[in-house]
């Protein structure tokens, strides 16, 4: 079940949002390196944090308490998701990405090691002196 | 603040009486039911012939004024602005409201009640309202409108500005 507040459930659908539109043109499945894959996860955390942060610029009225001393006015962040606010996601989902990824390393090393590591191991051969 | 008398909407009171009876009616012939089935059911057109006439009385059921609020079906006499801590929209059902407060010296004001109605307070206790809530149903003014003008007469008589804290 998802609880969510205001536009809370928009994080789920903001954080596949790069990945949808520029996925299919990039090939990011099928591709040798894993950097764009990673590349727009990281974009999708950034769309939430940028819209996270505009829509939870004004905060609501969450209750009144009226004290002895005086009314207290409790202030709310409008859109959450599971009580978390919107912005917050972002790093949240991007820790949770980036936690999956280093396990599917450890425990499957050699399945798909990134290009840039690959192409530097190449250019540290291609450099090395042959004897 | 401008003093506000609330009344009951006798359309919806007829209505309601109307509804019971056929049901009523209709469950005789069709449903052989127990007999405290239909004790119940005669508490309740008994409560709704009450309503009915509560409905053409001239005598309002809530008054709002400098002093503070009064309801009539409470028999607390009158709620001071400065003993309301809290004012609660609680929604049941998707159509009976109520207006839960929470007070200051809420013992004080339960003990002004009349026994007969203490049962009634504790049943209310389990649907998670307080032992002082206001039905909004079927009255003349809306349910958000009331709560306004609540908050309006609080902090009219609260003693300092208000203090705001973000949670």
């Amino acid at each position: 079940m998802i609880f969510y507040s205001g536009r809370g459930y928009l994080v789920i659908i903001l954080f596949f949002v790069p990945l949808f539109v520029f996925g299919m043109p990039l090939n990011v499945f099928t591709a040798k390196s894993w950097w764009p894959l990673h590349s727009l996860m990281i974009l999708g955390a950034i769309l939430i944090i940028v819209v996270g942060r505009f829509a939870n610029r004004k905060k609501v009225t969450a209750d009144v308490i009226y004290e002895k001393s005086g009314p207290v006015i409790v202030l709310k962040t409008p859109h959450t998701l599971y009580w978390i606010p919107m912005e917050y996601w972002g790093p949240i989902l991007l820790v949770i990405y980036f936690g999956l990824v280093a396990l599917r390393y450890y425990n499957a090393p050699d399945i798909r090691k990134p290009r840039l590591r690959t192409d530097l191991q190449e250019l540290h051969l291609m450099i090395k002196p042959t004897k | 603040m401008s003093p506000t008398e609330v009344r009951f909407r006798r359309q919806d009171v007829w209505q309601g009486l109307a509804f019971c009876l056929v049901l009523f009616i209709a469950l005789y012939f069709v449903l052989d039911l127990p007999f405290v089935v239909w004790v119940i059911a005669a508490a309740m057109i008994f409560a709704l012939v009450n309503m009915v006439l509560r409905a053409h009385s001239p005598e309002p059921v809530i008054v709002i004024n400098d002093e503070g609020v009064f309801d009539e079906r409470l028999r607390v006499g009158v709620i001071r602005w400065e003993d309301i801590r809290r004012i609660k929209s609680i929604c049941l059902n998707r159509h009976v409201y109520f207006i839960s407060l929470e007070l200051h010296n809420r013992k004080t004001y339960e003990s002004r009640r009349p026994l007969w109605l203490k049962p009634w307070s504790l049943a209310k206790r389990m649907y998670g309202l307080g032992a002082i809530s206001i039905s909004t149903t079927s009255l003349d003014i809306k349910h958000d409108a009331l709560v306004e003008k609540l908050h309006e007469g609080c902090m009219a008589a609260a003693p300092g500005p208000p203090t705001i804290k973000i949670r």
